[in-house]
């Protein structure tokens, strides 16, 4: 049998209990119903945890998923799923990264790392052609994820890439993040998968290597690449020019940019002065690009004066700059770049920080906040010192930072029911910046997608450009009711594949879904037809969903907070309140589950997951 | 009626490009967004590198058009006394 590209040695099972390491071989039939990255990572989370696994116990999985596109010339696919269990959601747990940790990892022959256990003291893996090796990590403990990355990276003659956590992530925080590539930093954000790196004892893992990522039909990958390419960097150019911070603009315009805690609607005034412009304009230093990324999105920014000297590295992306800035009424650049660098440095998620931030602030305005956690703080909105005192707290997991790096809901557990109409949550994830009320498809696709309220569902970047291929043939107007279920349902589907894949989404509005199957048979050397191919993506959705229901998700939790849901005053989403309620109804429908929510035997059945049916009590 | 005049707004960088943060033009009655267009980028052809009305596609992916908080495209009429704000779009991150 000819080799099947794009794949290229195994999975590795890591057993961190007993420091042994065994190859996982999955069938070409699952490889290519599961695909890879998320995808793949929905079947091991499924069938090696569940409901009564701890998060933070050594019983929980953690895998780094590439995908078969990883480390191939595609273009924006130098990137890697991370899975498990999540300690914040306590759900299906997703994150993921670009950069060049992902390839590398492919080039030392290795296409994912699964772990299980968790090592009795602190250890780092260094993954190589030859063979993988778990050291000591005593001596990196407590450093920061720069300083970790710059350390390991000494020992190995500076030719590793290196995913590593901070302080945040030893400590358990349920916010923290893992993070790639040093200064150049790309973090797996989302579902405080840090912690569990932490709770594994995992430092860090350094990948070496030098094998190529074979690909079956090179010639044929090469065309379309070179095809596409002129379309992608056009379609593209303005991440390029100014980052996604550039969009803080588009979103203030539009209403879509959350003001104060999510309760305001205007601040143009504020937004021009934090936007990815106004970064090119001053503090800009140089642009950096994942691994095959034609597109540059990174920022490197740099302050030499002032209060916040020492910025000098990753610039803050939009959910930084609406995070820290307009969720916080923080209209210094310098400030939010700082907070932004923090997060990188003690390794917590910019957005559940940014969240948990903007809630402490209401919180303590309202008078909320029990005088004995607050140990002196002074807290006002609009006051940088008061954001960065609490991003330094939260990474230290020092007084109000306690609380706060677990997230809004675990939060309002310490603080009082009070607070409950604060917390701005989904499933325990709270929400990328950009507001339901302004997009109305966000608000089906934060309520229904498996990590909680995730932005990558593709529904606010999708609703004005239409796919035909899915169904969409023209943009959708963006306060609509209709559709808006149906189309998040399809998108959630289709980005999903994306992180299966391994591709970055920001090239979705420049091509065809035929154009990536194209891309995936050329590699694979399969000849997967487009239904297939989406089809894959359902199940991969349907399973992350029967993974939720067995961990005691109902159709209750697929919900927006009360404040998503209250109207807003002014800007440009003043007056309007998704229907939330139709939308759930037309996105269950569309995927053909039950008005609960459920999928239905015969879906599990066209999709081949009657085992996982079973499991659940769904297929009898 | 003869129609009125309608305030645009550059944001960041079409501010710089044209060389001011905001415009008053006349429009005639029945005036769409197009026909501003055409206008405003015959006083500023330098935004023609960046604002390409002639590719409806193109238009809407890479720049922002809202009128009065509505977002706006090439054939939507224009009233006297509204606002017009211009700005790179992009939404993602
Ligand atoms: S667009 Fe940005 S995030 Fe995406 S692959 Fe390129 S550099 Fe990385």
């Amino acid at each position: 049998m000819a080799q099947l590209g794009g794949y290229v040695g195994g999975h590795y099972r890591v057993d961190l209990s007993t420091g042994t390491s065994e190859q996982m071989a999955f069938s070409p039939e699952i490889l290519r119903s599961f695909i890879g990255g998320a995808g793949l990572g929905a079947r091991i989370l499924f069938d090696m945890t569940g409901p009564h696994t701890d998060p933070l116990g050594p019983e929980n999985v953690l895998a780094f998923l590439t995908g078969p596109l990883t480390g191939t010339p595609a273009i924006s696919s130098g990137r890697h799923a991370v899975i498990a269990k999540s300690p914040l959601t306590e759900i299906w747990g997703e994150s993921d990264a670009g950069g060049s940790w992902g390839a590398t990892l492919k080039r030392s022959g290795v296409d994912g790392l699964i772990f299980q256990g968790a090592a009795e003291s602190p250890v780092y893996l260094v993954v190589s052609e030859k063979g993988i090796e778990i050291r000591d990590a005593k001596h990196l403990w407590g450093l920061s994820t720069l300083q970790t990355d710059a350390a390991i990276r000494a020992e190995l003659a500076n030719k590793a890439a290196v995913a590593t956590i901070g302080p945040a992530g030893e400590k358990l925080s349920r916010i923290a993040a893992i993070m790639h590539d040093g200064k150049h930093s790309r973090a797996a954000g989302r579902c405080g998968l840090g912690a569990v790196m932490g709770s594994k004892k995992i430092k860090a893992i350094a990948v070496l290597g030098s094998r190529r990522v074979p690909v079956s039909d090179p010639a044929a990958l090469k065309e379309s690449i070179k095809r596409m390419a002129h379309r992608i960097v056009n379609k593209t150019k303005n991440y390029r020019s100014f980052g996604t911070g550039g969009g803080v603009l588009t979103s203030a315009a539009l209403g879509d940019l959350p003001v104060k805690n999510w309760s305001l609607g205007e601040w143009m005034h504020g937004a021009e002065k934090i936007s990815g412009q106004k970064m090119t304009e001053t503090i800009l230093v140089g642009r950096y690009s994942c691994e095959s990324c034609i597109i540059g999105c990174g920022r490197n920014v740099r302050i030499q004066t002032g209060p916040y000297r020492g910025v000098d590295g990753a610039g803050p992306e939009y959910e930084a700059l609406a995070g820290f800035g307009s969720n916080c009424l923080v209209d210094d650049l310098g400030a939010i770049a700082m907070a932004n660098q923090l997060c990188n440095v003690y390794g917590i998620d910019v957005i559940s920080t940014a969240n948990s931030i903007s809630f402490a602030l209401e919180a303590y305005e309202k008078g909320l906040i029990p005088t004995e956690l607050l140990k002196g703080l002074n807290l006002k909105w609009g006051n940088p010192q008061s954001v960065l005192a609490l991003v330094h707290q939260i990474g230290r997991r020092e007084g109000l930072g306690e609380i706060l790096a677990d997230g809004v809901r675990k939060a309002v557990d310490q603080i009082g029911p009070q607070a409950e109409e604060l917390a701005v949550e989904v499933k325990g994830l709270e929400p990328a910046f950009h507001d339901p009320r302004a997009l109305s498809s966000i608000a089906v696709g934060y309520a229904t997608h498996p990590r909680g309220a995730c932005h990558r569902g593709g529904t606010h970047t999708m609703e004005r450009t239409p796919i035909p291929e899915l169904g969409y043939e023209v943009a959708l107007d963006r306060f609509a009711t209709e559709r808006k279920g149906e189309l998040s349902a399809v998108l959630h589907d289709y980005y999903g594949l994306f992180n299966s894949l391994k591709l970055c989404h920001f090239i979705l509005t420049a091509v065809a879904p035929s154009e990536i199957l194209g891309w995936l048979n050329s590699v694979t050397g399969w000849d997967m037809e487009l239904s297939e191919f989406l089809l894959a993506g359902e199940r991969h959705t349907n399973l992350k969903r029967l993974y939720n229901v067995r961990c005691g998700m109902t159709k209750d939790d697929d919900r927006l907070p009360e404040r998503l849901l209250t109207k807003l005053t002014e800007g440009g989403a003043a007056g309007r309140v998704p229907d939330i309620g139709k939308m759930l109804s037309d996105y269950y429908r569309q995927r053909g589950w039950t008005e609960d929510g459920l999928p239905t035997p015969e879906k599990l059945r066209s999709l081949g997951l009657e085992r996982e049916g079973a499991a659940v009590g769904i297929v009898k | 009626m003869s129609g009125g005049i309608v305030k645009v707004k550059f944001y960041s960088p079409y501010d710089r490009l044209a060389g001011v943060p905001e415009v008053l033009i006349e429009i005639r009655d029945g005036a769409t967004v197009g026909d501003l267009l055409i206008k405003l980028l015959r006083m500023f052809p330098v935004l023609t590198k960046v604002i390409k009305i002639g590719d409806a596609e193109e238009l809407s992916a890479s720049t922002l058009l809202m009128a009065d908080e509505q977002v706006v495209s090439m054939g939507t009429m224009l009233s006297p006394g509204q606002d017009l704000k211009i700005m790179p779009f992009i939404l993602g991150g």
